[in-house]
C-alpha cells in the first residue's frame, strides 16, 4: 500500500510558480499559456520575483514541503534561470530541504547538460510531457517534439540523476485500439518511470483541435474503445508495479505526487504566477490568467489577485468530497466533515449512505471511498452532494 | 364648433419594433401629457415582457389636448396589441377608433404584420395615414420605402409623412394630418347608451377599470348601467379621461375615448368587445363583433417541486385578475403530481402566461405539451370532454370521438400561395376558397383542425412566406376525427404526462418521432431507460438510453477546482427544471417533445 500523508504533513503547503509560455501552442491545450517573445518572458520573470518579494511575510509561519514548476513550458528558461527562482524561494519560504521539487519539462527542450543543473540546484522530481511515443499521434496533437526526442528527454533525465520521474500521457486519440495503446504503454513502461500521468484527449470548446473536430476532420474513438482504453492504461501499468492513486495518475510505491495530492486532500498551497490558484484555511484565490495583465500589475506594485472566494462549510465538504473522491482510497469521513455544523454533517451521511446503496462509494469505519464505478461518474457524485448538501 | 368636431380617435399599427411605443411618446411629450424630462419611459408599454417580446399585449388608450390654429382638440390615441392570438383585441381596439397611423420602419420596409393590420383597419372604415418612421437613420432609403407603401396600399406620394420616434421629426406635421384627415366621431348623444369596451384591468385599489369608447348616448356617475353580453348591471363611480393619468369627467358622450369604474370585481364581468348601456335605457341592439374569449388551447402547469403548488394556484389567480380569456384549474398526473390545466386564447398567450409566472412570481415549471378539447361519444352513449390525453378513455369504451376545427384567413402574397396551400393540406387542411387582395395578395381560407394549428402550423407558413404570410382563425365547431392516444412509456411505465393524441394516419410515425426525440433530450441516467411508445396497448416504437459509463474530470489539479465546482453548479441548477418520474430525471424538453411530427 502506498505511503499515506500523515497529518502533520498535510499542515505542510505546497508552492506551484505557473510559466505561462510555450514555443508553440498545442491545438488541443486549453490551459493558461501562449507564445510570446523574449521581451515579455524577461519581463514576466521580473514579474515573478516582485510577487514573490510581496507574499514572503505573509507565508512567514508556514512550512512548505513540496515545490511544483509547472505551465506552459518551465522549461523555455534557462536552468540557471530556474535554478535561481528556486533559491529565491529557498530564502523567501520556509521550504524543507527534502521537499519534492517538481519541474514539468517539454521534451524538445531538455538536455542532459540542463537537466544536470537542474537536479544538482535542486529539483529532484520532473514531469516530461511525452503524450505519446507515436509520431502520428505527436504530429496530430501538434507536439514540438517525436517520439525519439521523447525517449531521449527521458534517457537525459537518467543520466542527470533524477529518481523521480513523471511521464505525461493522452489516450483516446483518434485510431487507438486497446492493442495499439497497449503496445505504446508497455514501451513506456519499459523506460521505468516512476509516475504516469495518462488523461483521455478532451475536446475543449475553444481549442483548434475542437474546431477540426466539429469540422467533421477526425472521429474520435467510440464509448466502448474509450473505456476498454482506460481498461488497459490500468491493466498495463498496475502489472508492471503501479497504483492507480487517483483519477488519472498511477505511481510506483511511495511515488506519488505529493504536490497534487495536497489539491486532492484540502491541504494549503501558494500559487505564484498568471493564472496560478492558493488555498490557506477557508479561502481560496487566483491570479489574473493572462501574463500581460499580471506582469502590468506587479509592476505597478497592485495586486495580481483577480478572483478570491471564501469557502463556508457546506461548500468546503462538498469541495472536499469533490476532489477527495477523486484518490482511489478515498478520504477520512472526519476530513470531509471537519468544520461543518452537525445539520450538514447528518445529511452528509444520508447522502453517502444513498450513494453506497447506489454502488459509487464504499463508506465505513469512517472512510470514503470511491467505487470503480464512482471513479468513473465523479461528476454525478459531486452533482448529488451538491443536491443534498448545499 | 360641435363638440365631437374637435375629437379624433385614432390608433397606431404597426409591425413589431418599427417604433409605435417611441413615436407614441413623442406625441405625449409634444402634447404636454408627458414630461419630456421624466426620460425614456416608454409610456404605453407596461410590462418587461412585452418590451422583450417586442409586442404589446393589452390595448390602452390615452388623450392627447392639440392645440391648431387656434382650436383646442381632443386626439385619443389607442393603443393596439399585433399578433394572431390577440387579433380580436386588435380589432376592437380598431373599431374603438376613425382613423389609423399606419407606422412603417424605414430600415425594414412594409412587413406581414403591417399589411394585417392594415387590411383590419380599411375593413372598419378607417382612414389611414401612411407615416414612414425612423428617418433619423438616414442610411437607409426612405423612397423606396414611399414607393413600396404606395405600391402595397395605394397611397398617393403626397398622403406620406415621415417621421422620426427618436428625434421627434414630424411629429407636428403628424398631429396636424391627424386632426385634418381623421373625421371627426359622430353619434347621437341622446340616442340610449352603447359603448365598445375595448380593453379592461384590475386595479388593486379601484376594482376593474374599463376603457370604452361610447358610440352614442353618455354615462355619468351615478347611472346605472348593463354589459350586454353577460347580463350583469353596475352602478358608475366614476367616469374619466387618461392624459395618461386617470383624470376623472362629469360625463363621456358619443364619441369620447375613457375610462369607467363602476364597483367591478372581475375583469370577466368586462369582455372586450362588449356592449355597455344603459340599464334604464337599454339599446335595442349592441354593438356588432363581440365574441366570447374562448380558450383554445390547452397544457398542463405543473412545478418542479411539489411544495411550490399553492404559490403556483395563487400566482395563476393573481394573473387571471388582468386576463379574461385565461383558465384554469386544479389537476393531478401520475408523472407530475399536482398542477393545473389551463387554458389559452393560443400558443402566444401560453408563452406568454408561463413567463409570467416564472418570471413575476419566481416559480420553476413544467408545461406539458399544448392539447385542445376532444369531444368523446363513449358506446354508452355519455358524451364527455377531454382537455387532456392522459384522461382519455379506455379505447375499448370510446364510440366516436370529434374534435375542434377552426376557419382560418391567411394572407400571404401571391408567390406564396402553393408552399401554404401545401402545409394545410398536410395538416388535414380542408380549401374553402381564395379572395384576391389588392396588390399581389391573396386571402386562403381552410378549415383545419385545431390541433393541427396550435403546435407550429403559423411558424412553418411565416417561413415559407419569409415572414409575409399572416394567420387568423375563428372556432368552427367540431367534427368526425379518427384519433389515437399514443402512451410513453419509460422503463416499463406510462407516464401520463407525456401521452399526446394524434391522427391514426400519423400515429406510427409520429410515435416513433416521439420516441427519436426523447432520447435525444433526456440525459443519461446511471441506468438503462427503455423508451417506448403505445398505442392502443401494442408497442409501435422503442429506443434505448444507454446507461451513463463516465462522467469524470480528467484533470483537477489546483485552479481547476473552483472552474469545476462553478460547472457542476451550473449544470445543478439545470437539473432543478427536471421532474424525477421514477428513478427517471426528466427536462421540460421532454414533455414538449411530444409535439414531434417527425
Amino acid at each position: 500500500m502506498s505511503q499515506d500523508t500523515t497529518p502533520s504533513d498535510r499542515r505542510k503547503a505546497g508552492l506551484y510558480v505557473h510559466f505561462p509560455f510555450c514555443l508553440r501552442k498545442c491545438p488541443y491545450c486549453d490551459f493558461n499559456s501562449k507564445v510570446a517573445g523574449p521581451r515579455e518572458r524577461d519581463e514576466y520573470l521580473e514579474a515573478l520575483r516582485r510577487e514573490v518579494a510581496a507574499l514572503g511575510p505573509q507565508w512567514k509561519g508556514v512550512v512548505f514541503d513540496t515545490v511544483y514548476f509547472g505551465g506552459g513550458t518551465p522549461t523555455l528558461y534557462s536552468p540557471k534561470i530556474l535554478a535561481d527562482l528556486l533559491d529565491l524561494l529557498r530564502h523567501t519560504f520556509i521550504i524543507e530541504p527534502a521537499a519534492e521539487v517538481t519541474v514539468e519539462a517539454n521534451p524538445k527542450t531538455v538536455d542532459t547538460t540542463g537537466l544536470r543543473y537542474l537536479f544538482a540546484n535542486g529539483f529532484n522530481r520532473i514531469s516530461l510531457g511525452v503524450q505519446s511515443l507515436d509520431d502520428d499521434d505527436l504530429r496530430f496533437l501538434g507536439r514540438i517534439h517525436n517520439s525519439a526526442d521523447a525517449l531521449a528527454a527521458f534517457h537525459c533525465a537518467r543520466a542527470a540523476g533524477f529518481r523521480n520521474i513523471n511521464v505525461d500521457l493522452l489516450r483516446c486519440l483518434p485510431g487507438h485500439t486497446p492493442e495499439s495503446w497497449r503496445e505504446l504503454l508497455r514501451r513506456v513502461v519499459a523506460l521505468g518511470p516512476e509516475h504516469v500521468s495518462c488523461y483521455a484527449l478532451t475536446l475543449e470548446p475553444g481549442t483548434r483541435l475542437f474546431e477540426l473536430y466539429q469540422r467533421g476532420d477526425f472521429q474520435m474513438p467510440d464509448e466502448q474503445t474509450s473505456l476498454a482504453l482506460l481498461e488497459t492504461t490500468d491493466h498495463v501499468l498496475q502489472s508492471s508495479g503501479f497504483e492507480r492513486y487517483e483519477v488519472s495518475n498511477w505511481a510506483q510505491p511511495g511515488r506519488e505526487c505529493r504536490h497534487n495530492l495536497k489539491y486532492w486532500l484540502g491541504g494549503d498551497y501558494l500559487g505564484l504566477g498568471a493564472g496560478a490558484w492558493s488555498h490557506r484555511d477557508d479561502q481560496r484565490w487566483g491570479n489574473v490568467a493572462d501574463p500581460s495583465a499580471y506582469i502590468a500589475r506587479l509592476f505597478s506594485r497592485s495586486s495580481p489577485v483577480e478572483e478570491c472566494e471564501r469557502l463556508p462549510a457546506e461548500r468546503k465538504m462538498i469541495e472536499r468530497a469533490m476532489v477527495g473522491l477523486r484518490l482511489v482510497r478515498g478520504v477520512e469521513l472526519a476530513h470531509l466533515t471537519a468544520g461543518a455544523p452537525e445539520e450538514a454533517v447528518v445529511r452528509l451521511h444520508r447522502t453517502l449512505d444513498t450513494l453506497a446503496k447506489d454502488g459509487l462509494v464504499w463508506f465505513n469505519n469512517g472512510q470514503v471511498k470511491p467505487t470503480p464505478k464512482g471513479l468513473a461518474l465523479l461528476n454525478q457524485v459531486a452533482l448529488r452532494l451538491m443536491e443534498e448538501l448545499a | 364648433m360641435g363638440r365631437q368636431e374637435s375629437i379624433r380617435n385614432f390608433c397606431i399599427v404597426a409591425h413589431i419594433d418599427h417604433g409605435k411605443s417611441t413615436l407614441a411618446d413623442r406625441l405625449l411629450e409634444y402634447c404636454g401629457a408627458i414630461d419630456a424630462s421624466a426620460g425614456a419611459e416608454l409610456v404605453l408599454d407596461d410590462m418587461e415582457l412585452e418590451r422583450e417580446k417586442g409586442i404589446t399585449i393589452k390595448a390602452s388608450a390615452v388623450r392627447l389636448d392639440y392645440e391648431l390654429a387656434g382650436r383646442t382638440y381632443e386626439l385619443n390615441l389607442i393603443d393596439t396589441p399585433g399578433h394572431v392570438d390577440f387579433s380580436y383585441e386588435v380589432s376592437r381596439a380598431l373599431k374603438a377608433a376613425e382613423g389609423a397611423v399606419l407606422l412603417v420602419d424605414v430600415s425594414q420596409g412594409v412587413e406581414a404584420q403591417t399589411v394585417a393590420n392594415v387590411y383590419l383597419a380599411i375593413e372598419q372604415g378607417l382612414t389611414i395615414i401612411p407615416v414612414i418612421n425612423k428617418i433619423d437613420l438616414t442610411q437607409f432609403d426612405a423612397e423606396a420605402v414611399a414607393e413600396e407603401m404606395c405600391d402595397v396600399f395605394g397611397f398617393r406620394r403626397d398622403e406620406l409623412l415621415y417621421a422620426s420616434g427618436k428625434t421627434g421629426e414630424g411629429v407636428e406635421k403628424l398631429l396636424q394630418a391627424i386632426v385634418e384627415r381623421v373625421p371627426p366621431p359622430s353619434g347621437d348623444e341622446d340616442a340610449p347608451l352603447r359603448a365598445l369596451i375595448f380593453d379592461a384591468k384590475f386595479d388593486q385599489h379601484r376594482g376593474v377599470v374599463v376603457y370604452l369608447r361610447v358610440m352614442e348616448g353618455a354615462m355619468e356617475p351615478g347611472d346605472r348601467v348593463l354589459m350586454m353580453a353577460t347580463g350583469k348591471e353596475f352602478i358608475v363611480q366614476e367616469v374619466g379621461v387618461l392624459t395618461p393619468a386617470p383624470r376623472p369627467v362629469e360625463r363621456l358622450a358619443a364619441g369620447d375615448v375613457g375610462y369607467l369604474i363602476a364597483g367591478i370585481k372581475n375583469v370577466r364581468d368586462s369582455r372586450v368587445g362588449d356592449t355597455v348601456t344603459s340599464a334604464a335605457r337599454p339599446a335595442a341592439q349592441p354593438l356588432p363583433g363581440y365574441r366570447e374569449p374562448t380558450p383554445m388551447v390547452f397544457c398542463g402547469l405543473y412545478p418542479t417541486s411539489n411544495d411550490q403548488h399553492q404559490a403556483l394556484g395563487d400566482a395563476l389567480e393573481k394573473l387571471a385578475l388582468n386576463d379574461a380569456a385565461l383558465r384554469y384549474e386544479r389537476e393531478t398526473s401520475a408523472a407530475l403530481g399536482f398542477g393545473f390545466r389551463c387554458g389559452f386564447l393560443g400558443l402566444l398567450h401560453m408563452e406568454i402566461v408561463q413567463e409570467r409566472l416564472e418570471r413575476e412570481h419566481g416559480l420553476e415549471l413544467i408545461a406539458t405539451a399544448p392539447s385542445v378539447i376532444y369531444r368523446i361519444t363513449l358506446k354508452d352513449g355519455e358524451v364527455i370532454e377531454v382537455d387532456n390525453p392522459a384522461r382519455f378513455p379506455d379505447p375499448t369504451r370510446i364510440a366516436s370521438i370529434e374534435e375542434p376545427v377552426v376557419e382560418a384567413s391567411i394572407i400571404v402574397p401571391q408567390s406564396y400561395v402553393g408552399p401554404c396551400m401545401e402545409i394545410s393540406a398536410a395538416r388535414r387542411g380542408e380549401f374553402l376558397g381564395m379572395d384576391y387582395l389588392h396588390a399581389d395578395r391573396v386571402t386562403l381560407r381552410y378549415r383545419l383542425p385545431l390541433a393541427e394549428i396550435i403546435v407550429d402550423y403559423f411558424d412553418q407558413l411565416k417561413t415559407v412566406s419569409r415572414g409575409y404570410a399572416t394567420l387568423d382563425y375563428e372556432l368552427a365547431g367540431y367534427q368526425q376525427a379518427d384519433v389515437v392516444k399514443i402512451d410513453i412509456l419509460v422503463n416499463g411505465e406510462p407516464v401520463d404526462a407525456l401521452a399526446v393524441v394524434t391522427h391514426r394516419s400519423a400515429a406510427y410515425h409520429r410515435a416513433r418521432a416521439i420516441v427519436d426525440k426523447l432520447r435525444e433530450v433526456i440525459p443519461r441516467q446511471l441506468f438503462r431507460v427503455r423508451l417506448q411508445a403505445a398505442i392502443h396497448g401494442r408497442i409501435v416504437a422503442a429506443r434505448d438510453i444507454p446507461e451513463l459509463r463516465k462522467d469524470v474530470l480528467e484533470k483537477c489539479y489546483g485552479g481547476d477546482i473552483t472552474r469545476k465546482r462553478k460547472l457542476l453548479e451550473r449544470q445543478r441548477e439545470g437539473k432543478k427544471r427536471m421532474r424525477q418520474v421514477g428513478r427517471v430525471e426528466i427536462p421540460q424538453e421532454a414533455f414538449l417533445a411530444v409535439l414531434r411530427t417527425g
